[in-house]
């Protein structure tokens, strides 16, 4: 008989199957450095979307008294209300100014405060809290690491929304682009040329003197990353889809009868999948790049919804007398960064198909 | 006959444009792969399809089957015009051709499982219920000699031999009526390849299945052909009966591929004589005026260079296109 018997083959096992996703999943488990990015990436996620909940310092109340603590310090605070059901205090006081400026009944009211923990004076409400600074503040006295777990909120919330922004654009414009082919393919490859060589800040910097004073400035950061970021995906996208739609297995589908919806959906897509995954990954710590970029020459973020680019910039300005102000958002900041551009190697490894064959 | 013209190529051509231009594109040549076929293969026929790489044999084949638009021409299978059905028509008449691939390693998508591969094609043409498609499947892969336990698992876990029987299962799944295998087993080991060969041999029997079998390789095609086509620069230069090509070849361009093909034997082996043909096949953007293989025949005479020889009945059996084709096949004799 002619017919083989296809055991004789020693990867084949009848027990387990391996599609491709799961032995991808199987090779970035075993690349130690990307396994230990993606961890150290979801921490920093976590942190950063759930600390603020746990770590209950304002990233925006200012106490002018407390500028530059040094990191690691315990400080005694008084907050000052007028009404005293409020929930936040109208005001944060070191204990020296509340001596200077409230403690004019005497030493006794002190006292008092120092043991019970709340005083009222004239329907003035004063409460002793104690404060540790992990960080220390920023030079406005705001607590520094409460001010990067927020920053981290914007920083990573912008880039994932471009990231996403320019991943729609950039799939359906190459796929297009790439199955239509011929004469619709050069034009449309063309317009992306064009844009490719509009100068980045230039663009930014008009942007935002024509918004000036635009209260959702976020959303023109974003606008513009957007709007840049795509075009790459796109030519990356173009170059699969014409790759792809001259395999084989796209020819034979066709050769059975399989229509245009189902072709694309379940022959082009699943393959596409692969590269687009990785460059999105790639293609995250490069916005947030970008948009830190912005942010510390004073184009992105506005002080008040400060990303670590805005941090970093305002650590720059202080760097001689208080270095870690400038430090510790770098650290944060470039660990990320450099998880994300770890794990995105790691990724392409992974999903290499051609890896797989042996 | 009507059996006799179960497939039926009438001077088919298939050119491919060649663009320039940065944003308006012109056509400034093209590329003539297919120039001029006419052929026809009666029902349950092996026509084995050889030329070099580059000859035009797989863009024949893919316009036969509607893959490749042709410029001109027709073709006919079982009665029905195959050029001129388009869109949803031409999909549901994808049921009676189907084509096997040169590269298994290609031809199967590498993100769908051997039973998602055989059943989108067994679904695509007909309806069956979905406790039927398992069963299905399985006898597909019986069929070509595989187990049906490795249904669930993906192309990458298989061998290239493997490989090319699934892809002749999904080429079966809608139980065509005409195959065209482009170079089938040129991508697998020496080893392999007679196993591949065999079963569709045996397959096409059994099926009653019209075979077209593409290679590049004469001594592949010679035991699985009734017939065999030779090609050369997109025009069939040679078509007869397989021993009758392989052992007594008539045109100058299927004498040399003949001559070509080691024989295992030592002794007939040093004795071979090899015809080398110098040069390389012309471009067939701009094919040579006359015969396409004058530049590189060595029996070329000032006639050749004039008018495109047609393939011209010889002694009763084979077919060839060449001038001096009862001079030179008179002589030799």
């Amino acid at each position: 008989m002619f017919l083989n018997s296809p055991t004789k083959s020693k990867s084949l096992s009848d027990a387990a199957n391996y599609s491709l996703s799961k032995l991808a999943v199987t090779r970035l488990r075993r690349n130690r450095l990307a396994a230990a990015s993606l961890c150290y990436f979801i921490i920093i996620i976590a942190l950063c979307y759930i600390g603020p909940i746990l770590y209950s310092l304002s990233p925006h109340a200012q106490v002018l008294a407390l500028d530059t603590t040094l990191p690691f310090t315990r400080v005694n605070l008084v907050e000052v209300r007028y009404d005293e059901a409020k929930e936040t205090p109208d005001e944060v006081t070191t204990f020296p100014d509340f001596l200077e400026v409230y403690a004019i009944n005497g030493e006794t009211d002190v006292a008092a405060l120092a043991k019970e923990g709340a005083l009222e004076i004239n329907g003035v409400y004063f409460k002793q809290i104690e404060r540790f600074h992990l960080l220390g503040t920023d030079s406005k006295g705001r607590d520094l690491l409460a001010r990067i777990l927020h920053g981290g909120r914007i920083s990573l919330g912008v880039a994932f929304l471009a990231t996403l922004t320019a991943l729609v654009i950039g799939l359906s414009y190459g796929t297009v682009s790439g199955f239509l082919g011929g004469k619709v393919d050069t034009f449309m490859m063309r317009i992306v040329d064009i844009l490719y060589a509009l100068p980045f800040i230039i663009f930014v910097i008009l942007l935002m003197v024509l918004f000036e004073g635009f209260e959702y400035k976020i959303l023109l950061v974003f606008l513009a990353i957007g709007a840049i970021e795509w075009l790459t995906m796109a030519r990356i996208v173009r170059g699969q889809v014409l790759h792809l739609k001259k395999q084989e297995f796209i020819i034979a589908a066709q050769a059975t009868g399989a229509s245009f919806f189902r072709i694309m959906t379940k022959h082009l897509a699943p393959n596409l999948i692969g590269p687009v995954i990785v460059y999105s990954t790639l293609l995250i710590p490069a916005v947030m790049l970008l948009e830190a970029t912005l942010s510390f020459l004073g184009l992105g973020m506005q002080a008040h919804s400060a990303s670590w680019g805005t941090l970093i910039h305002e650590g720059q300005e202080t760097m001689h007398s208080s270095p870690w102000q400038l430090i510790a958002p770098s650290l944060f900041f470039s660990s990320t960064l450099f998880a994300m551009n770890i794990l995105g190697d790691g990724l392409r490894d992974a999903l290499d198909v051609k890896s797989a064959k042996d | 006959m009507d059996d006799n013209s179960f497939l039926q190529v009438k001077d088919l051509k298939t050119h491919f444009s060649i663009e320039k231009g940065l944003l308006f594109r012109r056509q400034v040549g093209s590329v003539k792969a297919v120039d001029g076929v006419s052929l026809t293969l009666a029902r349950g026929e092996i026509l084995g399809l050889v030329g070099e790489s580059g000859c035009g044999k797989s863009t024949l084949g893919r316009s036969i089957l509607q893959l490749v638009k042709q410029k001109s021409g027709s073709v006919t299978l079982d009665g029905k015009e195959l050029t001129a059905i388009t869109g949803k028509s031409l999909r549901s008449s994808r049921a009676d051709f189907q084509m096997i691939f040169q590269d298994p390693y290609a031809s199967l998508n590498p993100r769908m499982t051997i039973y998602d591969t055989l059943s989108e094609a067994l679904q695509s043409h007909k309806e069956i219920p979905s406790s039927e498609v398992s069963a299905a499947v399985g006898s597909l892969m019986t069929k070509v000699g595989l187990s049906p336990r490795f249904m669930r698992k993906y192309p990458h876990e298989f061998s290239g031999g493997q490989r090319q029987r699934i892809a002749i299962a999904r080429a079966l799944a809608v139980e065509p009526k005409l195959i065209v295998a482009d170079e089938p087993v040129s991508a697998l080991d020496v080893s392999i390849q007679s196993q591949i060969i065999n079963l569709l041999a045996k397959l096409s029997r059994e099926m009653d299945l019209t075979l077209i079998f593409i290679s590049h390789d004469l001594s592949v095609v010679k035991h699985i052909s009734d017939r065999i086509a030779v090609m050369y620069l997109g025009n069939i230069v040679e078509i007869g009966p397989a021993e009758e090509v392989f052992h007594n070849p008539l045109h100058p361009y299927t004498k040399a591929l003949v001559s070509a093909i080691p024989v295992p034997d030592p002794k007939k082996e040093k004795e071979r004589k090899r015809i080398l043909l110098s040069g390389d096949p012309p471009s067939p953007i701009n094919p040579p005026v006359g015969c396409a293989f004058h530049p590189r025949c060595p029996h070329v005479e000032e006639e050749c260079k004039k008018a495109r020889p047609e393939l011209e009945p010889f002694n009763g059996k084979s077919q060839a296109a060449c001038v001096r084709l009862q001079a030179l096949n008179t002589n030799s004799i």
